[in-house]
């Protein structure tokens, strides 16, 4: 970010690794206006995420969400993706880097395989692979539609070179001779997003028997038992003897959170959701005939609202939870059963019968992070994850080199995504800046077809063999010849490459043709391409139709070529049916503000402001109070020990000295209209509470949380009772740390109660930081953490084990037993049970100290909400636009949030957060022009009768009856889902492209000849 | 009735559905050549008429393909959908067409095989039932 204006020449980042941390860093600044290199040393792209049946906490399958996305960013094609390929050697400095990388040879030409799957049947070896989520033998299903590259893969060290694959490939893809290939290519910054592995649970085997007992899996192998597509195809039948397990235990922290047999001493973060998710998912199934076990010991759910998660799998779903540590696995000999040993919570062993047993493997750093890193010319942890610190989260040690994902440790889908979103706005900070995209006027003016008449043109593209052999296509482009309208047809002999795509363009030129009917690839894969084509050539997107003729036809009529061809003509009927009736669809042009507006002057505001400074136009940074930092103002000091005070105000002075951002404290956002690109938000600022208006493109949302006052445990009435920040004040002043004898800390206060369910996330590493840090003034104090489960999440673990190691006694207590507090006179006593003792003790402390949560700041943020047209979610905090996918967005387009206003936030996320949210904001404000045409709803005035049906029914509230009496539709923010359409009683409302007419015909081209 | 082979008209949304079909081709699996499917945003965008329109043309059954419960790309398009579908039932079996002709189902982007498996099985029953009765009033009339 320091780079000097004459040296940021570059527009390129390189990203590595093309799992979902690395997809999202390229799309997002694709969409930027960026260009990226996606380097993925695998054959395909998609990391872990294809190779998980569903996701926590929605239990859905989430590429359906995050494909759109990649689709659209596709579309700009300014993403390269090189599979197979690693990085060599990065010289040069941000800016300008050099990255030489070397590709391996696939053996097959990805420009020319269509992934017919011909050479995968002919291979005899076996060494032929598909890309991941394809492959109907893999663990997967096809989540990802869009995986790419689409194409197979050979290895070679299964390959005896028979060439019976080269016989049965009709594109002439396989090449066996290709061979690796080196290049360098020039880029201004780089993403390491390279991610971990699974760790291996073989030096446990004598214990669990992985390996062994063909029904000990760990989580990823029970992941693809469970799934439809997997080796069992859905049936849940355990691998031994093909019975399904009615008793299953999984055994959380193998490998994780241990010094032993190879594990590794932290915390791996997010196996205690995979476990849950799992059991879940098996009890939602099988809940009359089904014991499911977690035998834990600590449940970690550290997301946001994950605590609730973990409630409704007690309470609700009946999962059992052990608290326990688990000792050896074993198999009864006749029935094969499991057997297996723990010591339990108070020190007496248990056992269990069990069908099935899971471990929880955690995740390790990828076996290759050592020779990247060198590469790459970084530092890593003596853990091999990339090394950042709480206030640079997603730095490495070199400038212009950022990492996001697993390559920085365990973590989550939420995680990963939002580090990547932040690392791409710190990758976009180094390059020059940003060119406009699509901007319309590149284009050929729309031809104004007036007065025409349909000239229909088909086209059918890219058959290919299969499809060939399968339809008659004579007949078909015969049939098609002779369709009303229809006044060219042509075959477009190679596959959609531009110059196939030119070919199309001239025809419509030449032939004068006036709506395009492509025949052949699915408009899932390819309607974009061809809109994009029929554009150029001066129509309106939306005067193409497709008529599916590979996937939807003879790819599932094999082996009736007859049925096949009929379908095909119906098919294209259809399509020259529906395409006659077509509309231009117009595209909306609004002029882009660049400037942004950012409300909250905390860690995250201040981290969003300087992440957008110098990217786009003016940053407003609006603040409440009278300074900036927020919260972190009361910390003195991190889990790891570094003074807070420095960093804050080195980013303060960086906020204050940035001459792309004003700052207005002492002030208050009032009222909010208008919509992404063109916001107006009003202010008033100061004691005279002066009003003004903010004209911006994109919200940054990071107002906050505030503490929770505690009433419990004698707060308030007794000054040795304080909370962990009063704690803290107290230890960094010096005023009286040495003086504490005894020191008891009650965890969980005001949180994981029926007042609030979630969890504090962040309370647990306070009281852990201030135990050692009183330890630390006054090495013989006793200090007492009283807890439910410490949640010390990856290297905080180490920290946890060091506070243990120091002599900080933590004892577990339960909610049905908490601790007491008692006062007397001039005594403070506090009682608790030692379930290890198993004996009530009592302690006489100098301080008691409180760890309590901050807590959704309920009427500020509901005014907020209120203001901006968003949501609050459980416990009051913001509500994201999708908790897995989109944890950064709000469901308001051009609304972003981050910080603790989501959630309780630690410093690290807080930066991590608020960077993100400016990456988010950077994939807008790159545009010059707001350019919107896909289909919205449309109202006809006259018919609407204000019933306010479409009001209700709008999956996002866009509707309103407007001052004139009739519905009203904002296009700018519109989806297109046409529920308002279906439900209007008046049809009214229209969608364009799915008008009633336009189906009907479609309806009837479909059924033509049946009645 | 043992040659008859039903055609069935799919309204299938263009999120879940219609990507679980073109998954099904890519896994080379098979269905009924007289599964014919039409692409919308969102089963929410299925109207009862388009279904009466599809019966009255001709199809003998009708089958509209969603999102799954809770996975719908808009929030609840496709729980609208299936009332709709309920309704249309129920209109269905009073004027005696039988509420079976049409039919809600639910399935994943990855899920061609369920969608193959769907359409086969929906296309089974369709075959079973016979043809739709407004053929035959039709061929009568001619």
């Amino acid at each position: 970010m320091n780079q000097e204006n004459n040296q940021r020449t570059s527009n390129t980042v390189l990203v590595l690794g093309g799992g979902i941390a690395g997809i999202k860093a390229s799309y997002d600044l694709a969409e930027a206006g960026r260009q990226v290199y996606l380097l993925e040393k695998k054959p395909a792209l998609g990391g872990f995420l294809p190779l998980l049946d569903r996701q926590f906490p929605t239990n859905d399958c989430n590429i359906c969400y995050l494909s759109p996305d990649a689709d659209k960013a596709g579309g700009a094609r300014t993403v390269q993706t090189m599979p197979l390929t690693k990085l060599v050697a990065l010289e040069g400095q941000a800016g300008n880097f050099t990255a030489r990388v070397l590709t391996s040879p696939r053996y097959i030409n990805t420009d020319r395989c269509n992934a017919c799957g011909a050479c995968l049947a002919a291979c005899p070896q076996g060494a032929i692979s598909f890309t991941p989520g394809l492959d109907t033998n893999s663990p997967t299903c096809l989540r990802y539609p869009q995986a790419t590259p689409q194409a197979f893969a050979i290895n070679m060290a299964k390959c005896d070179r028979c060439g019976e694959c080269i016989k049965v490939c009709a594109p002439e893809a396989i090449d066996l001779d290709q061979q690796e290939v080196e290049q360098s290519l020039e880029v201004g910054s780089v993403v390491l997003a390279s991610g971990a592995e699974v760790w291996d649970p073989a030096p446990m085997e004598e214990w669990y028997g992985h390996k062994r007992f063909p029904d000990v899996l760990t989580s990823l192998e029970f992941e693809q038992l469970m799934s439809a597509a997997g080796p069992t195809g859905g049936a849940f039948q355990r691998p031994s003897d093909g019975r399904r397990p009615k008793r299953i235990g999984w055994i959380q922290c193998a490998g994780s959170r241990t010094t032993k047999d190879g594990g590794n001493s932290y915390c791996s973060s997010i196996c205690c959701m995979i476990s849950m998710k799992e059991a879940i998912w098996a009890m939602e199934h099988f809940e009359q005939d089904l014991e499911a076990t977690v035998f834990f010991m600590d449940m970690r759910p550290m997301g946001k609202d994950y605590e609730l998660y973990y409630q409704r799998a007690k309470n609700d779903l009946g999962i059992n939870f052990v608290r326990c540590r688990p000792h050896t696995v074993d198999r009864h000999e006749q029935t094969g059963d499991l057997r297996m040993t723990y010591v339990d919570d108070e020190g007496s062993l248990g056992e269990v019968e069990l069908d099935l047993v899971v471990l929880a493997t955690g995740f390790c750093a990828a076996s290759d992070s050592q020779d990247q890193a060198a590469a790459l010319g970084i530092d890593l942890s003596p853990y091999r994850f990339v090394n950042s610190d709480e206030f640079s989260p997603v730095s490495t040690s070199r400038p212009g080199v950022y990492a996001c994902g697993m390559a920085l440790g365990p973590q989550d889908i939420p995680g990963s995504l939002t580090q990547a979103s932040a690392a791409g706005c710190l990758a976009s900070a180094d390059l020059a800046a940003p060119r406009a995209l699509r901007r319309e006027e590149d284009l050929p003016k729309e031809r104004d077809l007036s007065g025409e008449e349909p000239r229909i043109g088909v086209f059918f593209v890219d058959w290919g063999k299969v499809v060939q052999e399968v339809v008659d296509s004579k007949a078909v482009e015969q049939a098609a010849a002779n369709m009303a309208g229809v006044v060219h047809v042509e075959t477009l002999e190679l596959s959609y490459g531009q110059s196939g795509l030119a070919a199309l363009e001239k025809a419509i030129t030449d032939s004068r043709i006036n709506r395009v009917v492509v025949a052949g690839y699915s408009p899932r894969t390819h309607g974009r391409i061809f809109a994009e084509a029929i554009r150029k050539a001066g129509l309106n997107r939306a005067y193409l139709e497709m008529a599916n003729i590979r996937e939807q036809d003879a790819f599932v009529h094999q082996g009736d070529s007859q049925a096949a061809t009929a379908k095909a003509i119906t098919l294209v009927r259809t399509a020259v049916a529906g395409v006659r009736q077509a509309k231009p669809t117009p595209s909306l042009t609004l002029p882009f503000n660049p400037d942004a507006l950012v409300v909250g002057g905390g860690v995250a505001g201040m981290s969003a402001a300087l992440g957008l400074a110098g990217q786009g136009g003016k940053v407003y940074l609006v603040e409440r109070s009278r300074q900036l930092g927020g919260l972190a103002n009361e910390l003195a000091r991190t889990l790891n020990g570094r003074p807070v005070a420095p960093e804050l105000a080195e980013l303060v002075e960086q906020v204050k000295g940035n001459p792309n951002i004003e700052i207005l404290t002492d002030t208050l956002v009032v009222d909010h209209k208008g919509q992404v690109g063109g916001f107006i938000t009003g202010v008033q600022s100061g004691p005279g509470m002066f009003y003004r208006q903010i004209n911006h493109g994109v919200t940054i949302l990071a107002t906050g949380a505030r503490r929770y006052e505690p009433t419990e445990y004698l707060y308030g009435q007794n000054s040795r009772v304080m909370t962990q920040l009063e704690m803290e004040k107290l230890l960094a002043n010096g005023q009286g740390g040495d003086k504490l004898d005894t020191v008891v800390m009650i965890q969980c206060v005001g949180s994981r109660n029926d007042d609030n369910p979630t969890c504090g996330r962040i309370c647990c590493r306070s009281a852990v930081k201030n135990a050692l840090w009183i330890k630390e003034q006054k090495p013989d104090a006793q200090v007492f953490v009283l807890y439910r489960d410490m949640r010390m999440p990856f290297t905080s673990e180490d920290v946890y084990r060091k506070a243990r190691e120091e002599g900080v006694l933590f004892v577990r207590y339960s909610p049905e037993q908490p601790p007491r507090v008692e006062q007397s006179g001039d005594t403070l006593e506090v009682i608790f049970r030692d379930h290890i003792l198993g004996r009530d003790l009592s302690v006489e402390p100098s301080a008691l100290v409180l760890s309590t949560p901050q807590i959704a700041a309920d009427e500020d943020t509901e005014e907020l909400c209120e203001i901006f047209r968003l949501q609050q979610g459980p416990g009051g905090f913001l509500l994201e636009d999708h908790p897995k996918v989109k944890p950064i967005d709000t469901p308001a387009p051009g609304v972003f949030a981050a910080g603790s206003v989501l959630a309780p936030a630690s410093l690290a996320e807080a930066r991590t957060q608020g960077l993100a949210a400016a990456g988010r904001a950077l994939t807008l404000l790159s545009q010059m022009n707001l350019v919107l045409d896909t289909p919205v709803a449309k109202v006809n005035r006259d018919r609407c009768a204000a019933c306010l049906v479409c009001v209700r029914t709008c999956p996002y509230g866009i509707p309103y009856i407007n001052a004139d009496g009739y519905s009203e539709i904002d296009p700018a923010q519109c989806l297109g889902c046409g529920v308002c359409a279906a439900e209007c009683p008046a049809q009214a409302i229209q969608l364009p492209g799915y008008e009633d007419e336009r189906m009907l015909s479609r309806t009837e081209a479909l059924l033509e000849g049946v009645l | 009735m043992s040659d008859f082979e039903p055609v069935v008209v799919v309204f299938a949304c263009d999120y879940c559905a219609y990507t679980a079909a073109d998954v099904a081709g890519r896994m080379n699996l098979s269905y009924p050549t007289g599964v014919r499917i039409l692409r919308v945003p969102c089963t929410g965008k299925v109207e009862p008429q388009y279904i009466m329109q599809a019966l009255q043309k001709g199809a003998d059954g009708v089958m509209v393909a969603g999102c799954l419960v809770g996975d719908c790309h808009f929030k609840n398009g496709n729980l609208r959908a299936a009332v709709r579908v309920k309704r249309v039932q129920g209109l269905l079996d009073e004027i005696g067409i039988g509420g079976e002709r049409v039919a809600m189902v639910h399935v994943s982007a990855g899920q061609g095989a369920q969608f193959a498996e769907a359409a086969t099985e929906f296309s089974r029953k369709i075959g079973e039932m016979g043809p739709n009765p407004i053929k035959q009033g039709a061929k009568a009339a001619a």
